[in-house]
């Protein structure tokens, strides 16, 4: 009986290892020819390119991007619970556009209809902060602004701090904050989103090939060198108090960062 | 020989555990989203470990369709609002939505009130609520998170402090009453400018009470030019794909032109969308077959709630292609046997816009949206202020006790539109 089932042990060993092997092997081909894919695409997109007088440099070709068409409402109550942490509760609105403005004796808040904010405050004994201790100010910033997302990211530059955090996996190019620590003076710019994103059912995602996208963008003549091509979502206005999360792809070329809207073809 | 048999155990152990991420990675590696079913709960697994996509709720438009363009706050007698801006309406939309939501909920009935109890109650404490169109409580009340089945439409809710809810339907004010007597609103951290209501101040006698009269009123306004989006123009800054796509259709329907060029028509099997350089768009059913679905679920298809988010998924779609940001707002919802028909205003910043058309017209028969009719135009910042008449003045001014002050954007005789005060029923 011992003997059987030592037999038995052997036999299902060799299947496992020969299932095993199979898998791996699929696994190994494919990634194999995905290579090999990749290698001829981008030798035929050098070949296209060179012929609209565009070199494109060292650089490897990213995936088809996969991403969802998001939507954020803009919640102008978190906007105004923003504005009040940094100036108070006695904070005065101030009349005018269409933009939610507050003063005080700290400052003045203003956030546009399209979720940006433009402040310039002075907290009661503020001392401009070392360059070393600028992360820190501006962490402690944000966290008394109740800003506090998972996967936050704080770069610095000097005495400018910029935060900025992920959605769905992909990079906002223009969501982030910049915090500017002057000699008597903070200023905060830029665009925010407090709310949630969702996206409705019908069109969660769509396929975006980053080829397409080079290719047209070839044909616009805004640049001669390309360097990078990253996918990732902007922010736009949408409809209402809505804003669009579109998917675009970045490419860094030598004009600059151009942001292409692969469903319009336009450099947004 | 012990050994032998523990090492195989062992050996059988690590290659059963290999195999299960290898066929997992082997099954992932020939899929795409396309092949596994998109509401099934292995299409968000796949989603997540594929893409590592995640950090956002799926879900239907259940947000308002309408918001109310004023709304104000009594405490103690004094008076705080916000009206024609729809930052500062927005956040005391935030801030006071639940207790009206609740209000509307409560059991009991509506009764008939005259304009002098409505003008009594407006003295005491209380919160307002004006909306531009005539709209069910059954939606606003869903839209507040509660759930009522009263059909009854109304532009404005007065809930004072006994309780007792006010309401403006197409037969005179109504009102009924509820147990929702406190409230805890911070009106230090709202938003707000002082005001009263009409009803306040024998001044203004010859003007409907709930007109709200500021201290500080919008004496200018923003002036607009107009574009029509030309979809039939790659190059416009719109997008015709996703125009097709807001009404399901593909990009290589087949089309044909009319009006010597001004209008394209796709041409789906059972329906046709015409898409003019005038800014018009009409999306026709010819058969039930051509019908936009509401729901898959025939259950929930008939629901008012679920009809007004195909209706306001389609506007925002719509709105979308063409690159508008105004704020589509539900007007009125009239109803025919089995016919409901959604009408869609426009508002700039929180003003709404007149037109001879209304900005959007949508027509769902049972399970199907049939028709939707679109007049669309972008209104683009001249950076010119043009001058508004201060509430106060124009409440002096008014002879009617049934009309009350409203801002609008109106078209000038050089199509560009002004904000205007005017009186309105």
């Amino acid at each position: 009986m011992h003997l059987q089932w030592g037999k038995i042990k052997t036999i299902l060993i060799v299947i496992l290892l020969l299932v095993d092997t199979f898998l791996a092997g699929v696994l190994v081909v494919k990634w194999a020819s995905e290579q090999k894919r990749e290698q001829e695409m981008l030798k035929n997109l050098q070949i296209v390119l060179a012929d609209n007088g565009i070199t494109m440099k060292e650089m490897s070709l990213p995936k088809e991007a996969m991403m969802p068409q998001l939507i954020i409402d803009q919640s102008r109550t978190d906007e105004l619970k923003l504005a009040h942490k940094l100036l108070g509760d006695d904070a005065e609105q101030i009349n005018g556009d269409k933009s939610l403005s507050l003063k005080s004796e700290f400052g003045e808040v203003s956030w546009n209809d399209s979720g940006e904010i433009n402040a310039v405050i002075t907290p009661k004994d503020y001392k401009k902060p070392d360059e070393d201790s600028v992360k820190n100010e501006a962490d402690n910033l944000l966290k008394n602004m109740g800003i506090n997302e998972s996967g936050l990211q704080i770069d610095i530059n000097g005495f400018v701090a910029v935060a900025s955090f992920k959605t769905a996996g992909y990079e906002v190019f223009n969501r982030n904050l910049k915090i500017v620590f002057s000699d008597d003076s903070i200023t905060i710019s830029g665009k925010w989103t407090f709310s949630e994103p969702y996206a409705t059912r019908n069109n969660l995602y769509s396929t975006y090939n980053p080829i397409d996208s080079i290719i047209w963008f070839a044909g616009q003549k805004k640049a001669n060198e390309i360097y990078d091509i990253t996918a990732g979502l902007l922010l736009v206005n949408g409809a209402g108090s809505q804003m669009q999360l579109s998917p675009v792809w970045r490419i860094k070329t030598d004009n600059g960062y151009f942001y292409v809207d692969p469903v319009k073809n336009e450099v947004v | 020989m012990q050994k032998r048999n523990r090492l195989k155990n062992l050996i059988l152990l690590l290659l059963f555990i290999a195999m299960i991420p290898l066929t997992a990675l082997a099954w992932l590696s020939y899929l795409d989203t396309s092949s596994v079913p998109e509401d099934s709960i292995f299409a968000s697994l796949y989603q997540r470990v594929t893409y590592g996509v995640n950090g956002f709720e799926i879900k239907t438009g259940n947000n308002p369709a309408a918001m109310p363009t004023r709304i104000a706050i009594k405490d103690e007698g004094k008076t705080n609002g916000a009206q024609y801006h729809e930052a500062s309406v927005s956040v005391l939309y935030d801030a006071m939505y639940e207790v009206i939501g609740k209000a509307l909920a409560a059991q009991g009935e509506f009764q008939s009130a005259d304009l002098s109890e409505l003008k009594q109650s407006l003295k005491s404490d209380g919160i307002y609520f004006g909306y531009e169109g005539s709209l069910p409580i059954s939606l606003l009340a869903n839209w507040m998170g509660q759930t009522s089945k009263e059909q009854t439409a109304t532009d404005i809710i007065w809930l004072d402090e006994t309780g007792t809810l006010y309401i403006h339907t197409m037969n005179g004010f109504k009102k009924k009453s509820t147990n929702i007597n406190k409230w805890n609103v911070d009106v230090i951290k709202l938003p707000t400018n002082k005001c009263i209501f009409a009803a306040d101040d024998d001044m203004f006698q010859k003007i409907r009470p709930d007109t709200l009269i500021f201290e500080n009123d919008i004496v200018h306004a923003e002036k607009y030019s107009v574009s029509i989006p030309d979809f039939l123009d790659a190059q416009n800054g719109t997008s015709l794909t996703n125009l097709l796509s807001a009404f399901s259709y593909d990009l290589y329907v087949n089309r044909y032109e009319e009006n010597q060029g001004q209008t394209m028509v796709f041409v789906e099997d059972y329906s046709t969308l015409h898409v003019s350089k005038d800014g018009t768009v009409i999306f026709n059913a010819s058969a039930n077959e051509g019908g936009i679905n509401v729901s898959n679920d025939p259950e929930y298809a008939n629901e008012l709630n679920v009809q007004m988010d195909l209706a306001v998924t389609l506007v925002r779609e719509v709105q979308n292609s063409m690159g508008d940001t105004s704020q589509a707002m539900l007007y009125a919802i009239t109803q025919n046997d089995d016919e409901k028909v959604f009408t869609f205003i426009q508002c700039i910043g929180g003003i709404p816009v007149k037109t001879e058309k209304p900005f959007a017209q949508l027509v769902i028969q049972n399970n199907k949206l049939m028709e939707a009719r679109f007049e669309l135009k972008n209104f683009n910042q001249t950076g010119v202020q043009t001058a508004v008449i201060p509430t106060r003045q124009a409440a002096v001014a008014s002879n009617n006790e049934l009309f009350r002050l409203m801002l609008v954007y109106t078209q000038d005789e050089q199509m560009n539109f002004t904000a205007q005060c005017v009186y309105r029923f």
